[in-house]
Order: C-alpha cells, then sequence, then structure tokens
C-alpha cells in the first residue's frame, strides 16, 4: 500500500513537472511572438524534486547578474514554481551573441556547470549542437552529462553534493557568503508563516520579490565593516556599526518602500562581521561588541518608548535581540550551528534547524503578536514539530491561523548559515 | 485503436521530448525518431514508445519523436499526454 502510495505521489509531481514545462515554453513562444527578440532562460541544474532553495536561487541571479551587466535586457522576470527558481530576460542584441556569451559563462563561470542558459528564438531554444559545440559535461564526473542522466550513473545524493560543493567553493567574499545566506533563508520554502518563494505567508505587505530586491540593495554595504578601524575603544568601534547599520536599513526601506524586511539581519550580521574581526573568541567578541546595548536600556524613556523592542522591555522586561546578543547569542548560537553542521544539508535539515531556532528565540515578532504567553505556546509548538515532522503541517496552519511570523528566528537561521559557511573564524 | 487526428505533447527544452501523433494510411505504428541520444538509446526509446502506445490499445498512428535527451519515464508520460489529447 505504502509503495503504491509513493508510485502514486511521483506520478503526481512529475505530471505537474511537465506540465509547468509545456507552460514556460508557451509562455517564451507568446513573449517572442510579442518582442520579436530572443528570450533568455536561466535555470539553476540542481537535482531532485526540491528546487526552490538558496543553492539554486543563488545560482540563477549570480547568472542574471552577469547577463545584465552585458546586454541590454528589455524585460525581465522572476519566476518561481516547483522547477526551481527562473529568470526570463528579453533581450535587445542578436541571439547568436547571446549563445556563444551563455556558452562561454557554462564553460567557464566557477559556477557554469550548475546553471543552464538557454536562448529561445522563433519557436525553440538554441541548441549547442547548431554550432557544433561540445555537449555540457556532468557535476559529478565531467563525461557528457545527458549520458550520465538517461544512465542515472549518479545518485541524487551524489549530484546534490556535487552541486553544493561547487557553489560553496566558488563563494568567494564575506559579501557571496551572506548574500547566498539570506537567499537560503528566504528561498526554504516551508516556513510556519514566514514569506516563502511560493506564498506570503502571515504577510500581506510582502512576498519573496520584496526579500530579493532588499537582498540585492544591503549585502554590498557589509564590506563597509572593513574600513572600521579597530585599534580604537570598543565603544568607538560600537558607534561605527550602529551608523553604518542605521545607513544600511535607510538603503533597505527605501528598497522596499517602507517594509521592514531585514533590520534584524543587518543589525545581526554588522555584529558577527565586526566580532571575526576582533582577536578574543567570537562569542566573547560579540558581548564585548554589544556592551553599550546596555545603555539602550538605562536611557529608554518609559513613558515615549522608541521602538517594538523598547516597549516589550517596559511591558515585559524582556531584552529581544539585544538582549541576546549581549549574551553573545549564546547558547542557541552554538546549538543550532551544531545542529546545522551536523548533518549533510538538505531541505528536511533546513526546517528542522529553523524549527530549533523558534523553539528557542525570545522573538520580538511573536510577542508583539500575541504576548509572552503566546510566545511560550509558539516555542512548545515548533519543538514539537521540531521532534515529529508530521506535526509541520498543524504547525504552519496554527502560525497562519494567528497570523504569526517569526522573523526574528529567520534572522537567526540566516546567520547559522553564514556562519556554517564562512571561511572566517567561527564558533565552533 | 486508430488515431484519427493530429495531436502534440512535450517540448525542445534539454532532457524532455516532443511526442507528435499523427494517422497512419497504412494502418500500422511507424515511429520516426530524432534524438540527440539516437547513437547510444535509439533502439530502446523507439521499443519504449511502441510499448507504450500498444499498451493504450492503438494499432495504428504516425508517432514523430523529437528527443532532446529525455529519461524513460517522461518519454512515456509525453506519449501517454499525446494520446489523451487524441481522444
Amino acid at each position: 500500500m505504502k509503495n503504491t502510495n509513493n508510485t502514486k505521489q511521483i506520478t503526481d509531481s512529475l505530471q505537474r513537472h511537465l506540465q509547468l514545462k509545456e507552460e514556460l515554453v508557451s509562455l517564451k513562444q507568446s513573449l517572442y511572438d510579442q518582442y520579436q527578440l530572443p528570450i533568455i532562460s536561466i535555470q539553476a541544474n540542481y537535482p531532485g524534486e526540491q528546487k526552490l532553495n538558496g543553492w539554486s536561487a543563488y545560482t540563477v541571479l549570480t547568472f542574471a547578474k552577469q547577463i545584465e551587466t552585458h546586454f541590454t535586457i528589455l524585460k525581465k522576470q522572476l519566476i518561481f514554481n516547483e522547477l526551481g527558481p527562473l529568470v526570463l530576460m528579453i533581450i535587445k542584441d542578436d541571439p547568436l551573441a547571446l549563445k556563444q556569451f551563455a556558452i562561454q559563462l557554462e564553460n567557464t563561470h566557477p559556477l557554469g556547470r550548475c546553471v543552464d542558459i538557454d536562448v529561445f528564438v522563433k519557436d525553440r531554444p538554441l541548441s549547442r549542437m547548431d554550432y557544433g559545440i561540445q555537449e555540457r559535461s556532468c557535476l559529478v564526473c565531467k563525461e557528457i552529462a545527458r549520458e550520465c542522466i538517461i544512465t542515472r550513473k549518479h545518485s541524487l545524493h551524489e549530484v546534490t553534493q556535487a552541486f553544493h560543493t561547487l557553489l560553496l567553493s566558488s563563494l568567494q567574499s564575506i559579501e557571496e557568503t551572506i548574500r547566498f545566506a539570506l537567499l537560503s533563508e528566504c528561498m526554504l520554502t516551508s516556513k510556519f508563516g514566514l514569506v516563502t518563494p511560493l506564498t506570503q505567508g502571515s504577510h500581506h505587505d510582502m512576498d519573496i520579490y520584496t526579500f530579493i530586491e532588499s537582498i540585492d540593495t544591503i549585502v554590498p554595504y557589509f564590506k563597509k565593516v572593513d574600513d572600521i578601524d579597530i585599534n580604537q575603544s570598543l565603544d568607538s568601534i560600537f558607534q561605527e556599526l550602529r551608523r553604518l547599520g542605521q545607513d544600511i536599513e535607510k538603503v533597505m526601506f527605501e528598497t522596499t518602500h517602507g517594509i521592514n524586511a531585514h533590520k534584524g539581519a543587518i543589525f545581526l550580521f554588522l555584529m558577527i562581521l565586526m566580532a571575526q574581526r576582533l582577536p578574543t573568541p567570537l562569542t566573547q567578541a560579540i558581548k564585548h561588541l554589544a556592551q553599550p546595548l546596555k545603555d539602550d536600556f538605562k536611557s529608554m524613556n518609559k513613558n515615549s518608548p522608541l521602538t517594538e523592542g523598547e516597549r516589550q522591555y517596559h511591558q515585559y522586561q524582556t531584552l529581544g535581540v539585544r538582549g541576546w546578543v549581549l549574551n553573545g547569542g549564546e547558547p542557541l548560537l552554538s546549538q543550532a550551528l551544531n545542529y546545522y553542521t551536523s548533518k549533510p544539508d538538505s531541505h528536511h535539515h533546513q526546517v528542522n534547524t529553523l524549527l530549533l531556532i523558534m523553539s528557542k528565540c525570545e522573538d520580538s515578532t511573536i510577542i508583539k503578536r500575541s504576548g509572552i504567553q503566546g510566545l511560550k505556546e509558539f516555542q512548545k509548538k515548533a519543538l514539537e514539530a521540531f521532534e515529529n515532522p508530521q506535526l509541520w503541517s498543524s504547525f504552519e496552519s496554527y502560525c497562519l491561523k494567528s497570523k504569526l511570523s517569526a522573523g526574528g528566528a529567520a534572522d537567526i537561521f540566516a546567520l547559522v548559515l553564514y556562519l556554517s559557511h564562512s571561511q572566517e573564524r567561527s564558533l565552533l | 485503436m486508430i488515431i484519427t487526428k493530429t495531436s502534440q505533447a512535450g517540448t525542445l527544452e534539454s532532457n524532455d521530448i516532443v511526442v507528435k501523433l499523427m494517422p497512419n494510411p497504412e494502418g500500422t505504428i511507424q515511429i520516426n525518431l530524432q534524438s540527440v541520444v539516437f547513437k547510444q538509446f535509439g533502439k530502446q526509446i523507439k521499443a519504449l514508445a511502441l510499448q507504450t502506445l500498444e499498451n493504450h490499445g492503438i494499432t495504428s498512428c504516425i508517432c514523430d519523436l523529437d528527443d532532446k535527451g529525455a529519461l524513460d519515464y517522461v518519454i512515456q508520460a509525453r506519449i501517454e499526454s499525446a494520446i489523451q489529447r487524441n481522444l
């Protein structure tokens, strides 16, 4: 019985994939008919059923940027469905030049083997074979990819690992690693009220595009942490960080038209990046750096609290994210990082890492919506879902019904992913 | 069952196949295959196509296949869609 169900499921999901593929070609066709210009489509070669994730999104968006800097884009569309993330662009240029550029990228870019860049003209994609160019090589063994796929030469696990290894080794800078971490967070599809590529979760004012635009805007600013002189007092360092944080928040709000997509993430990433530059162990460095935050609590005016965090401090004496960094992020940061790095990376393991953080984090967005009692109930349910994946969907319904969305936990999740993949000093 | 009109399924994207079914005046099943992996897998693909058509009770048709490296279950599913669309 179990087997029959399994087969049925695979068939349904295959049918859906095949249908989406036909719809995609009709869309390309109608765009071509309308504009009479080549259509470029960028997709990741991510194996398996779960194609929506940070790995595939990072790949697709990296190559979209490459094309955008070299060609004139008339129109760009970002699509998310079971086929994975997809960028379609209508390009005012010669299709042959485009295809040659695409092939060159696929052959020479460090992530080239992870991506498919197709150029669609009239009624079909241009093929490498039309130009007598060698076929794509396999992600795992460098033989002709097509043959490895048809003969199922490599296991799903093997191909997935090859993809991950290639991507991680291509991350050359702190900004690229942060971009990957933030994208992985927003691309996660089981999210318990948070925005996903397929749903708006408990939100009506933001979607996946809000997050992607925000990431694009804020990430380049993180390298400015390197400009801060570490040969000055910790207090002065902190004040410089705070000013940088305010600048980044400002450009984020300009991009998102006033929506808070990454305020918490900006704060946490700035603290971690600075702490990584200090000579003391990371947890200690975060604690030291955070000391001036204590003054925030002293100077808060009970009668006119400024922010949600300050309001909650007065009502519940909770210290929020300030308290969290004053403790160096511990013990949660080490627990979550240990848990995340303990197993090979998978969708399931990422979701469970998020649930673990949700079950322990004193998330001010949850307190704001449902008070301290509400937070306790949320944490308890998150822990139950962490222990039993069969409860994921009931926890999801609970969050949606109560309009809960653990933005604070999501920020810490991105931080954990960054620390896990960062070449810089980490906790472990 | 005899195919009496034209129907089509699939795309020319990588790892997919276009299946086109048409009436065959000769009254037999005729499979025309174009494939990027013709040399290695041509025979297997033709055999799979014939078997899938026969399993659905088809006795007469022209079946044009333009294969871009589809896996066997994709080939099977695309042929089945083309048959469904012919009914």
